[in-house]
């Protein structure tokens, strides 16, 4: 597992008859960004819990940096970021005194990047931390975070609260300053267009189990819409086909590999194959949910 | 740096306790000279110090208590745990960094009290400054230690200080009660912090002379141990707490 920034052996968390996770097998590539896909309560705050030594996993293994998740917290914690889901800090702080807290944790620390990241977001660097609005209580999360020089950047729903042009100049800083410095972005989230945007990975998550997990471009390569016209086509899913949706003689079929193959078949079945459309992330992840479902 | 945030958080409080910690200081002296300024210097003495060591005992009770509720308890409370159990550091690290931090506060303004209210008595009775009349007061500092650990407990506990607070005010009414119970009713007697002083309080008060009298050794070794099993007894349950 040691070449994957995270890996996760059938990593599970069960609360008495509750299986939050049902052991998932998480492969996060080392210096990418990688989108943790999942609808609320999927699961996928429980996971980065474990990850980061926040709770003990009940079944299986997890390293992270190729360090164990059960006996080198401390290790994996000064050589990780995160963004909390929940973006509360001490109250009565401000932003410099946080960040004054956060440097003495941290020997990778860097004040130009507080410098530099401060001036981005404009972040009200003297006003007490319960006095900021809610983008800037997350922007400030995301100034420790990205100033702590980290190997490895954990962001549980990090974009909550901000504008769009605070969004924007977010994805720029990830996708180019912290991919840089070779670090891996571990990208949690249910806003899949923002995640679209930088992945380059994406593992999808829902009621605890990982439905799918790869390159984002293979993804979006292999899924395809079909739609055909005819009488009698075969409206059963298979490993091939994820959903068929009929609507009279109309069958649109989604596919997760080998498009053309599947079309070419259609046709030989007499059927009219008038589309073969690529599809977003949104539509095959809404597919993969549904499927489960 | 977490000593410095535990710091920054009660720095408030600790300057308001350390202002009626002075003021209490002095006024032993002030309303004996102002009442009874007619008793000979040594009763005089004995009943100002007495009055000091009850004083000091009441106030460094609510300080400890307080003290004791701002500790890591408090980051459950305001829902700042997920960030701090996020830095490198062990769990040990944060329980007693927070402890300490508290724990000097409270030895601060326990030094400033007794020690200034001491010099003062002392000065105005002419009566020499010494070690074993200065242990007159660790029975009760002990007691109000005591306190200030079994509120850090309960607050961690509780994942709340102001409930470790309540609680720890509870146990103090409640388990001299059940003591006292115990003994009336099956003659049984349990060991109690009240064990570390010499004489009864209203034997003291009857005959203040007897503050001199040097307290128990093992009840105050007993009871100070205990009071630094809390904190420990923190840590083992954090460590085995999930967020």
């Amino acid at each position: 597992m040691n070449e994957f920034a995270i890996g996760s052996e059938n990593l599970a968390k069960a609360y008495g008859d509750i299986h939050a996770v049902r052991g998932i097998n998480l492969n996060v590539p080392r210096g990418g960004i990688y989108g943790f896909l999942g609808r609320n309560g999927a699961g996928k705050t429980t996971t980065i819990k474990m990850l980061l030594g926040l709770m003990r996993p009940t079944g299986g293994a997890a390293q992270v940096l190729g360090m164990d998740v059960r006996h080198e917290r401390i290790a994996i914690l000064q050589r990780t970021a995160f963004v909390s889901e929940k973006k509360t800090l001490y109250p009565s702080l401000t932003p410099f005194e946080l960040v004054r807290f956060s440097r003495g944790f941290y020997p990778t620390w860097s004040d130009s990047a507080v410098e530099k990241y401060s001036h981005l977001f404009e972040i009200p660097m003297k006003q007490r931390f319960e006095k900021l609005s809610n983008g800037n209580q997350t922007k400030v999360w995301l100034l420790l975070a990205l100033c702590q020089g980290a190997d490895l950047l954990i962001l549980d729903e990090p974009t909550t609260a901000l504008d769009p042009i605070t969004v924007d100049q977010l994805m720029h800083v990830l996708a180019e300053d912290a991919l840089d410095r070779g670090c891996t972005i571990f990208f949690c989230s249910h806003q899949l267009e923002e995640v679209e945007r930088i992945a380059e990975y994406a593992g999808f998550i829902d009621h605890g189990k990982l439905l799918m997990e790869a390159r984002l471009d293979d993804i979006k390569s292999k899924f395809r819409l079909i739609t055909a016209a005819g009488n009698s086509l075969p409206a059963q899913t298979s490993p091939q086909v994820l959903s068929v949706d009929v609507e009279e003689d109309f069958y649109r079929y989604v596919v997760t590999r080998d498009a053309e193959s599947f079309a070419a078949e259609l046709s030989r079945n007499g059927a009219t194959v008038t589309s073969i459309a690529t599809l977003g992330l949104r539509e095959i992840f809404l597919q993969l949910v549904r499927k489960e479902q | 740096m977490y000593f410095w945030k535990c710091w920054r958080e009660t720095r408030v409080s600790f300057y308001v306790f350390l202002l009626i910690a002075v003021t209490l200081a002095v006024l032993p002296w002030k309303i004996m000279d102002y009442a009874m300024g007619d008793l000979g210097a040594g009763q005089f003495f004995a009943l100002a110090w007495m009055m000091l060591v009850f004083a000091s005992s009441a106030l460094l009770s609510v300080a400890g208590m307080s003290l004791g509720a701002t500790g890591i308890s408090e980051e459950f409370a305001h829902k700042t745990a997920g960030f701090l159990l996020t830095k490198p550091r062990s769990i040990r690290f944060f329980v007693w960094t927070a402890w300490a931090a508290n724990a000097l506060q409270f030895l601060a303004l326990t030094g400033t009290m007794v020690l200034m209210g001491a010099s003062i008595l002392s000065w105005r009775c002419h009566v020499p400054f010494t070690g074993r009349l200065l242990l007159t007061f660790v029975p009760g500092l002990i007691m109000t230690l005591l306190m200030f650990g079994m509120t850090y407990l309960l607050g961690v506990l509780h994942r709340n200080g102001r409930n470790g607070f309540i609680s720890c005010l509870g146990v103090v009414i409640v388990f001299p009660i059940i003591l006292k119970s115990l003994e009336y009713f099956w003659h049984v007697h349990l060991p109690s912090p009240g064990d570390m002083y010499p004489v009864e309080m209203s034997e003291m008060i009857l005959h203040p002379e007897l503050i001199a009298t040097l307290p128990r050794l093992w009840p105050l070794v007993g009871w100070l141990l205990v009071a630094l099993a809390c904190p420990f007894i923190a840590q083992l349950v954090l460590e085995r707490t999930e967020l």
